[in-house]
């Protein structure tokens, strides 16, 4: 009966591990405007792969339709994940065309950016339904982690059981507050990084292998 | 009608929930807003179109039994509410019956979550009470705010006039006394005195009609921030503040099957169809 058993395991194991190498777990990196999410998508994407994602900017909502970038493989201590990264639009509450309008925009540009933003917000929304097997939720540390955006978000992160890794970027600059971040989500394991200057990537991919793999 | 399909022109009620799987009659998903005033212009085409064709049965069905809401929203049912008769009564059954049988269909299909449901029963529940008249007229008032509480107006599809006064004046009343056991929440609870709450009835009635006005169709001013009121109130997800300015609903654009992935500021929009997805690929 036991040796039954064992050997039901191990076929539903060998199965199982066929599935996960057949489709692979699909991330999804989100965040408010401007935290990195598309720098740190193509850090990872040029480290494993050798292509990049999307174009970066300093201005918020570069990112307006989520980029996905498949089959991006991940080596750690001798193990390979195999994971679709998902750069997202910035999730936020409001969208005004008026903050563009600083970044030397002209008036119908940044109405039409501030458009695709809004259509962006409910593409990664519609994501994060139905499309995403886990988050990498990504935050800038020199900003207040308390916003409603950032509750909500992760509050439907955790409500949905995806497991999430939370990462504080921009610890390159001065104002970083790792320890705010972890204040904040005290529930999640807070993995401080420079996505810019590349620092402390190490342990993004072994937290990615270890919470995606 | 506020809504219409780009593609065939057929048009569908403000609050419609048909055209969220795509345009039944030629599966456009692109559809523009028109406001209640554009459309009286053009001479109650709609409305007769609708009226005249029944002969496409089903389909139609949805498009006109429970519009009730837009007219109480206009203030046109009050009179024929005072006046509760035998023949009435049965063409509000009737209303009724075609009332329930789209919940039913909705249901059936798929297409409708569960405050449908919900309605649906409440309407079989409605219609196993006992309706005497003393229990019509005072009743009458918490139809409003019942039907505000089981289904918003946003889920009730569009329909002609004439339906939408009996279906307003008859069943729905009794929803309310038979989910909550209660009379209406005024505290006026005089079923003794049957005149007396009629009239009484017909004051009361513009309070919950107010109430809606929020959401009801508009008569007036077709003008782009009416437009865009309709549209808030329609997708409560995106507001759209001015062009430009958008405020989100990040629970509603979360939990919404369909998602608007094209926003114009003419009123126009696209959406992405689900069930056309699923039907391509069968």
């Amino acid at each position: 009966m036991g040796l039954f058993t064992n050997l039901k395991d191990s076929v539903s194991r060998v199965t199982d591990k066929l599935f996960s190498a057949q489709e692979p777990k699909r991330i999804g990196i989100y965040g408010p405007p401007n935290a990195g999410k598309t720098t740190l998508a193509n850090r990872i994407a040029r480290d494993w792969t050798g292509d990049a994602v999307g174009p970066e900017s300093h201005i918020p909502h570069e990112t307006r339709r989520a980029r996905r970038k498949e089959d991006v493989e991940i080596e750690r201590n001798g193990k390979t994940v195999t994971i679709d990264i998902v750069d997202t639009p910035g999730v936020t509450t409001k969208v005004d065309y008026e903050e563009f309008l600083d970044h030397d925009m002209e008036k119908d540009d940044a109405v039409r950016r501030s458009r695709e933003a809004t259509e962006g917000v409910a593409e990664a929304m519609h994501w994060l339904r139905e499309d995403v097997d886990g988050v990498i939720y990504v935050l800038d540390s020199t900003t207040d982690p308390f916003t409603q955006v950032n509750t909500m978000l992760i509050g439907i992160i955790e409500s949905q059981d995806l497991p999430v890794l939370i990462l504080a970027n921009k610890t390159d600059l001065e104002e970083s507050s790792v320890q705010r971040i972890q204040n904040a989500f005290p529930q999640h394991e807070t993995i401080p990084l420079s996505a810019l200057e590349g620092d402390n990537m190490d342990e993004v991919y072994e937290k990615i292998a270890e919470y995606f793999g | 009608m506020p809504h219409q399909c780009t593609s065939c022109g057929r048009t569908f009620a403000d609050g419609s929930k048909e055209m969220l799987s795509g345009c039944p009659d030629c599966g456009g998903n692109k559809f523009q807003f028109k406001p209640a005033e554009a459309v009286d212009r053009e001479g109650s085409g709609a409305g007769g179109r609708s009226g005249g064709s029944g002969a496409s049965t089903q389909k139609k069905r949805p498009a006109d039994a429970p519009e009730t809401e837009g007219d109480r929203g206009r203030g046109t049912t009050g009179a024929t509410r005072a006046t509760p008769d035998a023949n009435k009564k049965s063409a509000d059954q009737s209303a009724v019956d075609r009332a329930a049988a789209t919940v039913r269909d909705w249901v059936g299909s798929g297409g409708e979550s569960g405050t449908a449901t919900e309605t649906a029963k409440s309407s079989t529940e409605a219609r196993s009470q006992p309706d005497d008249d003393s229990t019509v007229a005072p009743e009458d008032s918490a139809q409003a705010s019942a039907r505000r509480d089981v289904v918003s107006r946003e889920e009730l599809p569009e329909d002609p006039p004439e339906n939408a006064v009996q279906a307003s004046t008859g069943e729905p009343t009794t929803a309310r006394t038979s989910t909550d056991g209660q009379t209406p929440t005024e505290g006026e609870s005089a079923p003794d005195a049957p005149g007396d709450a009629a009239t009484r009835d017909e004051s009361r009635q513009p309070a919950p009609a107010d109430d809606n006005v929020v959401d009801a169709p508009d008569d007036e001013n077709p003008g782009l921030e009416d437009l865009r009121e309709e549209l808030n109130s329609q997708f409560e997800s995106i507001r759209i503040e001015s062009p430009g300015q958008y405020e989100l609903n990040l629970m509603e654009l979360y939990e919404r099957e369909e998602y608007i992935i094209s926003l114009q500021e003419d009123g126009k929009y696209v959406i992405e169809v689900p069930d056309a997805w699923d039907a391509a690929d069968r």
